[in-house]
């Protein structure tokens, strides 16, 4: 593992670094990924590597991104994090992209967006986390659900893709449904050890 | 000469003779945000009724509330106008479209009365339907969006009468007099404006 900083059972999270910018440039230009985030312009290297730069300052106190490896392998999967940071009302916006489409749905972005959580509540101190997804986003939304994301809002027809509109589902989770969800897990794993 | 700097002292008001009435309805116009309305909009900032709902939780001074008019002015993802009452040309408020976007024609809405007395008398109610017209007719906008602090019965009653949806309910989303509280989101599609305003 290279600069781990919060590691799972499969994946791990780390600093953003400038030699993921040319794999995040790729996908970020690959519609299969761009179509599902509010992104409508072609992405130059110059401009993903201004994302990265600011990634790689964590100057923002508004916003922090992480990249997404698999553990096996050491391979990059994706980027994610949260955005919008507002430490008086404790809440954030939630984002993820996993933009190597051989690695979709093998659990590795529930266990990413995990990873995220449980640093939102247990390091960051935060009360509420949010995030938009887009209506067609069977994947994101089903991975969402299983952390425990509950729908919270349908935005009518505030995407527009492939000719038409789609609505935006906000979906959110609180830190006391968080803490209750990973107290039963872990008497969970306390019950089949002991 | 002495006569025209006299005047000028006496009645600061006077030098702004023409107020570029922009969209005008029965009570109220809405008008170009100047430097100088950061005066009046400073002192309602103030205000935690309207501080609050503006993210801002910090005293404000003439100095910030100009640099946030001229901020506001240079985003291209923003219309801002002020309200005044056609009465005596008095600024009362400001109202806002945010967060425009032409790819997905949606834009979110902002307002606010600043003077505690010229609430609750439909002046918000009026300068949120000129703006709504604008945003629908001149912008061609196909959405318009708003979040309200679930207390806010004034607000969603003015939201709810123009014919705004609820959308959902964001738990917990605000922070306001010492206690977290639901915010909801409600939304207008051009659609159910043109069926109201019997297009
Ligand atoms: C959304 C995303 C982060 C999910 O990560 P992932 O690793 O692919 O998802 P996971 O494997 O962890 O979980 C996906 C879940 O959806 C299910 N799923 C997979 N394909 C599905 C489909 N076509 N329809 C419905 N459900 C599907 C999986 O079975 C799994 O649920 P389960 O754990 O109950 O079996 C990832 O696919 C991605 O980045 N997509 C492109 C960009 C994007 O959509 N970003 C999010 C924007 S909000
Ligand atoms: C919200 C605000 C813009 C409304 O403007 P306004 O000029 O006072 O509103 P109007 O007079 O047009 O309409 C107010 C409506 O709320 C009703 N109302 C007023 N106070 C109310 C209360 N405490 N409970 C329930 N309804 C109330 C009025 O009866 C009226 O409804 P009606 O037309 O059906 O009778 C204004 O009060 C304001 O600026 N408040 C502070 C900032 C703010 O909250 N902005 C909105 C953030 S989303």
């Amino acid at each position: 593992m290279n600069r781990p900083f919060r590691v799972g059972r499969t994946v791990y999270l780390r600093s953003i670094g400038r030699e993921d910018t040319a794999d995040y440039q790729a996908w970020m230009n690959d519609v299969d990924v761009w179509r599902h985030l509010q992104f409508n312009r072609p992405v130059t290297r110059e401009e993903e590597s201004r994302f990265v730069e600011r990634a790689m300052a964590m100057d923002d106190p508004a916003e922090i991104n992480f990249a997404i490896v698999r553990r096996r392998g050491d391979l990059l999967l994706g980027a994610t994090g949260l955005h919008g940071i507002d430490m008086v009302r404790r809440s954030a916006g939630f984002g993820i992209q996993i933009g190597r489409k051989a690695e979709w749905g093998k659990g590795y972005g529930t266990e990413a967006s995990a990873l995220v959580v449980d640093y939102a509540f247990r390091d960051l101190n935060l009360n509420r986390v949010w995030l938009h997804v887009f209506e067609f986003n069977e994947r994101g939304i089903r991975a969402y659900e299983r952390i425990g994301f509950k729908r919270e809002a349908v935005l009518r027809q505030e995407c527009f893709r492939d000719g038409r509109y789609y609505d935006v589902h906000v979906m959110g989770i609180l830190r006391r449904e968080w803490s209750r969800r990973t107290r039963a897990a872990s008497t969970r794993r306390k019950r089949s050890t002991g | 000469m002495v006569q025209a700097d006299a005047r000028r002292i006496h009645a600061p008001e006077a030098e702004h003779g023409v107020k570029n009435p922009y969209l005008i309805g029965a009570k109220v116009y809405l008008r170009p945000l100047e430097p100088e309305d950061a005066v009046p909009l400073s002192a309602w900032l103030n205000d935690p009724a309207v501080g609050e709902i503006m993210g801002i939780r910090r005293p404000s001074h003439e100095e910030s509330a100009r640099r946030f008019l001229a901020k506001s002015a240079k985003d291209p993802r923003q219309v801002g106008f002020g309200i005044a009452l056609r009465r005596d040309d008095r600024l009362v408020g400001t109202t806002v479209l945010h967060h425009i976007s032409h790819q997905r024609r949606s834009a979110a809405l902002g307002v606010a009365v600043g003077a505690p007395a010229v609430r609750g008398r439909g002046v918000g109610t009026e300068a949120v339907r000129l703006l709504l017209g604008y945003a629908f007719e001149t912008l061609n906008l196909n959405r318009v969006w708003l979040h309200v602090v679930a207390s806010n019965e004034a607000a969603r009653r003015v939201y709810a009468n123009l014919g705004f949806v609820h959308e959902g309910t964001l738990r917990e989303e605000a922070w306001s007099a010492g206690r977290y509280e639901n915010v909801l989101v409600m939304g207008l599609l051009r659609g159910e404006w043109e069926a109201r305003s019997g297009r």
